[in-house]
């Protein structure tokens, strides 16, 4: 009896210490943050499933020591399976990386209701989606860590973002009241903030620009289709450094509930809380026009 | 010459001063809408009302406003509304996007059905109006779009995730769209009131009764909403008091990007940005 208890206590040990292994599950893992951080968690010893829409470029992880997973998150059935194959094969989630995320570019007129509500698709009902599917199994459990990839527009914003600014501004009040709600259940939920990244949601807001620039009565903000050419990147941050902070909140005992980091992310979240709206305004204005 | 452009000049002060401006209000026929409605005819202008609630919108024609039927989530009423008020008026100056609803419950146990009708009506609807405005707005070249968010587009609290993430959602989505319509003098308006006497807890109050049973979150429940709110439904603003300040807006030559008011509002955003999440976190269990 008295053994057996001490071996409980070991393993419980083992389990929960910082070092241990841990099941993760990351959404949009095939680009960007989702591919550093899994490539990231993966060298760390863990044992990491990445989901993504893109099947053919997520297959790298089954070569680096990843599960590859086909998921859309805007497909309840294709959420539903990755938590149960995860479960099945692991029996634990532990920690739910929501990492898949589009950027729908254009003034907020412009774009169709339909492209508006494909924003929200993915980046707040597929949320929804996923965290729905994983809280049964972590509440269960009685731990687990919820990371909730937002960006510095979920506090700031800019011209022809509105949509994509409105769904991680969303993003950020819906965390907030989930940390509230799930700490009971020893779960906590952690919001990134990131900055200006090299990944590839820039293309993906391109090709919404080049769509509804065309017949806008917006120019003015659109600018020259050269100018968005140029653009090397020079100034943004590798996602190594949100893969990084990522584990860092996976790590920490009590996380914090906001981490930002990357390029301009804390300059822009100080002068939105620091100055009033309209200098906001005028400021955003200038450095994006 | 000059005696033209004084003339003009003359016409246009009286013209902005004392000409009733063309209104459009969704959601008329109850609370802040109604008083909305009431205060602005009472003012003089000429305001069209809509509403889901066709019966209820009716008293709008008995005291000099027009009633529509206006189901923010159905695009052709929407089209309809907007081209009735431009053939009857050639213009529109003021749109105040104020329909809205509560989805409240734990966010894990509300159904993706009803967080995307949160959205169909709070967002998206309310964009769906403001997309069938703004090109005559924009062919005026002045206007003012009026969005009612709430005290929780910038402050949360338990049960009210579905709903305040709508109103975070619709705070940037306002934030964008003042800086994109700045060039074509059409301001954008963010109203924020704090607890309001209207119909709001009775919706919200009918989705935590369907939400209660079974839920893994009983504990934020509490006793059913009609007794464990009471201290907050007996500290309730009357609705007059966003009528005002939605007046006030539409007056000011240069409105102020927000504008908080109602019990609990300014307390409640002034505390959100005094505390750090994790105090904040602690008062707002506290208290509920």
């Amino acid at each position: 009896m008295f053994k057996k208890f001490i071996i409980t206590m070991l393993l419980v040990g083992s389990v929960f210490s910082s070092d241990k292994q841990k099941v993760v599950l990351i959404t949009g893992t095939a680009h960007g943050i989702g591919k550093s951080t899994a490539q990231y968690l993966i060298d760390k010893g863990h044992i990491v499933y990445g989901g993504d829409i893109l099947v053919e470029e997520n297959l790298y992880l089954n070569d680096i020591g990843g599960i590859s997973l086909e998921m859309d998150v805007t497909k309840q059935d294709h959420v539903d399976n990755a938590i149960n194959q995860i479960i099945a094969e692991q029996g634990r989630i532990d920690v739910l990386v929501n990492n898949a995320g589009i950027a729908v570019g254009s003034a907020i007129e412009d774009v169709s209701m339909e492209d508006a509500m494909y924003q929200f698709e993915v980046n707040l009902f597929g949320i929804g989606r996923t965290v729905k599917a994983a809280l049964p199994h972590m509440r269960a459990q009685g731990s687990g860590t919820i990371i909730n990839i937002s960006s510095v527009l979920g506090k700031a914003y800019n011209p022809l973002y509105g949509w994509y600014v409105s769904s991680k501004h969303a993003l950020e009040g819906w965390s907030d009241v989930l940390r509230l709600e799930v700490k009971q259940f020893g779960i906590d939920v952690v919001i990134i903030e990131p900055g200006m990244i090299k990944t590839n949601i820039g293309n993906y807001s391109a090709q919404y620009f080049e769509k509804y620039s065309k017949n806008s009565e917006y120019k003015n903000f659109y600018g020259s289709p050269d100018d968005s050419d140029e653009n090397t990147f020079d100034d943004y941050s590798d996602p190594i450094v949100i893969a990084k902070v990522i584990d860092k909140a996976i790590n920490a005992k009590n996380p914090k509930t906001r981490y930002s980091a990357g390029a301009y992310s804390w300059i822009l979240l100080t002068m939105r809380s620091i100055l009033p709206d309209k200098w906001f305004d005028s400021l955003i204005v200038k450095v994006t026009g | 010459m000059l005696k033209k452009i004084l003339l003009s000049l003359l016409m246009f002060g009286f013209i902005s001063a004392n000409t009733p401006k063309v209104i459009l209000i969704t959601g008329t026929a109850l609370g802040i809408g109604k008083s909305a409605a009431e205060y602005l005819i009472d003012k003089g202008h000429i305001v069209y009302g809509g509403d889901i609630l066709v019966e209820e919108n009716l008293y709008l024609n008995d005291i000099g406003g027009i009633a529509l039927e206006m189901d923010v989530t159905n695009q052709e009423h929407i089209d309809k509304a907007v081209q009735q008020i431009i053939n009857e008026h050639g213009r529109i100056d003021v749109l105040v996007n104020n329909a809205g609803l509560g989805v409240y419950g734990a966010i894990e146990e509300v159904t993706m059905e009803d967080a995307y009708y949160q959205y169909d009506v709070n967002l998206f609807g309310l964009a769906r109006v403001t997309k069938s405005v703004l090109p005559h707005m924009r062919k005026q070249k002045s206007g003012t779009i009026i969005n009612i968010s709430s005290v929780l587009g910038e402050t949360y609290g338990p049960l009210a995730g579905w709903y305040l993430s709508s109103k975070h959602a619709l705070e940037g989505w306002s934030d964008a769209l003042r800086v994109e319509l700045k060039e074509f003098d059409i301001d954008v308006v963010i109203v924020q009131p704090g607890a309001i006497n209207t119909n709001f807890f009775n919706v919200s109050g009918s989705y935590l009764d369907k939400y209660r049973e079974d839920s893994n979150y009983l504990h934020l429940y509490g006793q059913p909403v009609t007794d464990s709110e009471s201290s907050v439904l007996s500290n309730q603003s009357d609705p007059i008091v966003i009528a005002k300040v939605i007046n006030k807006a539409i007056n000011a030559r240069n409105p102020k990007t927000r504008y908080a008011a109602g019990a609990y509002s300014k307390l409640g955003k002034f505390l959100r940005q005094i505390m750090t999440d994790k105090m904040f976190d602690r008062f707002i269990l506290f208290i509920n």
